[in-house]
C-alpha cells in the first residue's frame, strides 16, 4: 500500500538515525592542521632526554650515598677492637662495683632499644617470598650478629682460649639464624635468646675458667654498658642499611615524584656591560678613556629541574645584546692624518670599506695646548662596539628561604656564542659602521653569581627577580690594560612549574 | 574516561584526547556535514573545519546543554559560513505570497542515499534552510538570523526546496516505475 506523506516527514524519518563514519583521511588532515601537535612532539622528547639524564644523576647521588654508608662499616667494625683493648685494661683493674645480675638486664636494655631492628626484621619476614632479598637481609643480619658475638666473646674472655670463642660464636650464630627464620619472633623471644646465649657463655666460662668471675664483674661494669651502647649503635647502623634496602622502592617513588618538578620561565633582563679594571678591548691608547654602556635587553627562556626541595639545576637560552662605547676619541678620515705619522690604525678592528681609511686618536693622548689646530676644531666622538650573544647558562640554584617569598643563591657558568659583532664610530657627529672586532671570541664563557628572589603566585606560577653578575672569562682576546669585562643583569620572569 | 575529563583534556590540547573526541563524535558530525554540504568531498572539508573549530573553542563550551548539540551547532555553523555567502541563482518571487506547500508523495523504496543526493543537489540556500527547518528543527526566525535573510525569504525558500525535492522524487519514481514496467 502506498501511504501519502508530507515530504518533511519522509526526510525526517529517513534521517532520524543518519550516521555516517567519515573516511580516515579526514582525521589525518585534522591531525596535521592541529598547531600544537608538532611542538608537543618535539618538546617532550627533549624534556624526556633531560629527564633521563637527571634520573641518572639522582641514581648516582643516591648510589654514592648508599655505598658510602656501606664503606663506613669496616670502620665501625674496628670499634670492637677498641672495646676489647678497653676491656682488657678494665679486666686488669678488676673493678668490683656491680653484681652479675645486672649483666643480662643490660642486655635487655640494649635489646629493647633494638626493637626497631626487630620490626624491620619482621618486615623482611613478611616479604620472604622474595628469596633473594631476604637472603641478603639474612646475611647482613648474620654478619651483624657475628660482630656482636665477636665483641662479646672477646670481652668475655680476654684470656680465654679460642675454643670457647668458637663455641659461643656458633651458638650465637644459630640464635641469630633462628631469630631471622621466624619472622613473627617477638622482641621478648629475642631477649630471651640473647639472655640464654649470654648465660651459656657465662656458664661455659665458669666451667672452663675460674677467672670467669672476673669476667662477669668486668662485664657488669659501666664500661659494659658503654660497650653495649656501641653494639646498639652498630646495630642501628646496620638498620639504616636494611632500611635503605627495604625502602629502595620508596626512594624510586620519590625520584618519580621529583621528575615532575620541572619548571620553565621566559625571562627578560636589562643588562649592562662594563669592565672591572681600566683597560680597552680596542687599543692601549684607549685604556684610560671613559667607557660607557647602554642598558640593553636580554631575552630568554630558562628550564629548571628541582633535584631536591632546595637544590635546582637550570639551563636555558638567552639572547643578549650589548654595547660598549669608548668615548673621547678623535676620528679622522685618511686624508686628514695621512701625513701626520700617527699610529692610528687599530689592530683589534677588522675595518670594512667605510672604515678602511679612518684613523682614531684618543683625546687623552693629546695635550690640548700643543695640538695642531685641527684637533681644536674637531669634536670628540665615540667608538661604539655592539655585540650580541646567544647565551646558554648552566646554573645551580640553592634555596635559602623556602617560603611564599623565596631567596636563592645562584651560581654557575654560561657559554656565549657570538652572533653579532659591529663597531660604529662617531665621525663628524655621524655614527657609521666601520667594521667589526676581530678579538671577540666566537665562543666564550662566564662565571655567574646571582641572588634570586621569587614570589609564589600559586602552586604553578611564581614571579622571580634575579640580579646576576656574569664575569666574562674569555670574551675578548688581545685586550690592553686591566680589561676585565662583566655583564650585570637583573633577570626577571614568570616561572611555570609542571 | 568520562566526557567531562575528555573535554578538560581537549582544553589542554592533549593530542590523545583530541583523537578520542574525534572518534566519539566524527560520525554524528559527518552526517550533519553531509546533509548541509554540496557533496561528499565538501562534507569532508566541512568536517575538518568543524573539528578544528571545536578544538580551538572547546574551552568556550559551558556545560549547559548537551555537548553533542554544541558540537553539531559548530558543524552547522561551519557549513553556513561556507555556503551562506554563495548567492546562487534564486527565482525572484514575491516571497510573502507563497504559502507553505505541502507535497504529498508516497515514500516507499526511497533510499537514504537518494534522498541525501537530492538534498545536496539543492541550491545552497534552499539546502541550508531545508536542513535547518525540516531536519534540525530551527524556526524561521532563527534561520532568518543565522542566514541574515528575512523570515519571509526563509519561508519561501523552504517551499521552493520542498517543491524541488518533490519533483525529483516524482521523477525518480517515474523512472523506477518505467523500469519496472518495461
Amino acid at each position: 500500500m502506498k501511504s501519502e506523506k508530507n515530504i518533511d516527514r519522509i526526510f525526517q524519518e529517513k534521517f532520524k538515525d543518519f550516521d555516517v563514519q567519515p573516511n580516515d583521511r579526514v582525521w589525518q588532515r585534522i591531525e596535521e592542521s592541529l598547531p600544537q601537535k608538532k611542538k608537543r612532539r618535539v618538546v617532550p622528547l627533549w624534556w624526556q632526554m633531560a629527564g633521563v639524564a637527571a634520573v641518572i644523576a639522582l641514581l648516582i647521588t643516591f648510589g654514592y650515598r648508599f655505598f658510602n654508608n656501606d664503606a663506613e662499616h669496616p670502620n665501625s667494625n674496628t670499634l670492637p677492637v677498641v672495646e676489647r683493648e678497653n676491656l682488657q685494661k678494665k679486666n686488669h683493674k678488676k673493678d668490683e662495683e656491680s653484681t652479675t645480675i645486672n649483666y643480662p638486664s643490660n642486655v635487655v636494655i640494649t635489646d629493647v632499644g633494638d626493637s626497631t631492628t626487630q620490626d624491620n626484621l619482621d618486615q623482611d619476614g613478611t616479604t620472604s617470598t622474595n628469596v633473594g632479598k631476604s637472603d641478603e637481609a639474612l646475611k647482613l643480619k648474620n654478619s651483624n650478629r657475628k660482630a656482636i658475638v665477636n665483641q662479646q666473646t672477646t670481652k668475655a674472655l680476654p684470656q680465654n682460649d679460642t675454643d670457647t670463642n668458637s663455641i659461643n660464636l656458633n651458638q650465637n650464630d644459630k640464635d641469630a639464624d633462628f631469630a631471622l627464620n621466624t619472622p613473627n619472633n617477638r622482641t621478648e623471644d629475642k631477649q630471651n635468646n640473647f639472655k640464654s646465649v649470654l648465660n651459656t657463655s657465662i656458664e661455659t666460662l665458669a666451667f672452663e675458667d675460674d677467672k670467669a668471675i672476673d669476667f662477669i664483674d668486668t662485664v657488669a661494669t659501666n664500661k659494659t654498658l658503654e660497650a653495649y651502647n656501641n653494639i646498639l649503635i652498630l646495630e642501628t647502623d646496620k638498620t639504616s642499611i636494611e632500611e635503605a634496602i627495604a625502602s629502595q622502592d620508596d626512594i624510586n617513588e620519590k625520584e618519580k615524584e621529583e621528575l615532575s618538578r620541572w619548571s620553565i620561565a621566559p625571562t627578560v633582563a636589562p643588562v649592562y656591560f662594563s669592565s672591572l679594571g681600566e683597560g680597552s678591548s680596542l687599543h692601549m691608547q684607549f685604556n684610560e678613556n671613559t667607557k660607557s654602556s647602554n642598558v640593553n635587553m636580554s631575552f630568554g627562556i630558562a628550564g629548571t629541574y628541582a633535584v631536591t626541595n632546595r637544590l635546582k639545576i637550570r639551563t636555558g637560552v638567552n639572547r643578549v645584546d650589548l654595547n660598549y662605547s669608548t668615548t673621547d676619541v678623535f676620528a679622522f678620515t685618511g686624508g686628514e692624518l695621512a701625513s701626520r705619522g700617527v699610529e692610528g690604525q687599530l689592530g683589534n678592528i677588522r675595518f670594512n670599506e667605510a672604515g678602511g681609511n679612518i684613523t682614531f686618536i684618543s683625546a687623552k693622548m693629546l695635550n690640548m695646548a700643543s695640538t695642531p689646530e685641527i684637533f681644536n676644531t674637531k669634536v670628540t666622538g665615540d667608538i661604539e662596539q655592539r655585540f650580541g650573544f646567544i647565551e646558554v647558562p648552566l646554573e645551580l640554584e640553592y634555596r635559602l628561604v623556602d617560603q611564599k617569598f623565596g631567596v636563592n643563591v645562584i651560581g654557575g657558568f654560561s657559554t656565549f656564542l657570538l652572533n653579532n659583532n659591529e663597531i660604529y664610530a662617531d665621525i663628524d657627529g655621524i655614527s657609521t659602521l666601520i667594521g667589526e672586532s676581530n678579538n671577540l671570541n666566537n665562543t666564550s664563557f662566564s662565571a655567574n653569581f646571582g641572588i634570586g628572589l621569587d614570589y609564589n603566585l600559586s602552586k604553578k606560577w611564581n614571579v622571580m627577580l634575579e640580579p646576576t653578575f656574569k664575569y666574562q672569562l674569555n670574551t675578548f682576546s688581545n685586550t690592553t690594560g686591566d680589561f676585565r669585562p662583566y655583564i650585570f643583569g637583573v633577570y626577571s620572569g614568570i616561572r611555570f612549574k609542571f | 574516561m568520562s566526557l567531562k575529563q575528555l573535554i578538560k583534556k581537549c582544553i589542554k590540547k592533549d593530542a590523545r584526547a583530541q583523537s578520542e573526541l574525534y572518534k566519539q563524535f566524527a560520525s554524528k558530525l559527518f552526517s550533519v556535514c553531509l546533509k548541509y554540504s554540496r557533496n561528499y568531498a565538501e562534507a569532508e572539508d566541512n568536517l575538518h573545519d568543524a573539528f578544528i573549530t571545536v578544538y580551538s573553542k572547546i574551552e568556550q563550551y559551558n556545560y549547559k546543554g548537551s555537548f553533542e548539540g554544541w558540537l553539531k551547532r559548530i558543524a552547522v555553523n561551519t557549513t553556513l559560513q561556507r555556503y551562506r555567502k554563495d548567492v546562487g541563482v534564486y527565482d525572484i518571487v514575491d516571497e510573502s505570497k507563497i504559502k507553505d506547500v505541502h507535497v504529498e508523495i508516497d515514500d516507499d523504496d526511497l533510499s537514504l542515499d537518494f534522498l541525501l543526493g537530492i538534498i545536496q543537489e539543492l541550491p545552497d540556500r534552499y539546502r541550508l534552510i531545508f536542513n535547518l527547518y525540516t531536519l534540525d528543527g530551527y524556526s524561521h526566525v532563527e534561520i532568518s538570523e543565522m542566514l541574515d535573510i528575512s523570515v519571509g525569504t526563509s519561508k519561501s525558500n523552504l517551499s521552493r526546496a520542498r517543491l524541488i525535492l518533490k519533483e525529483k522524487i516524482e521523477n525518480y519514481k517515474a523512472k523506477t516505475n518505467y523500469k519496472s514496467l518495461s
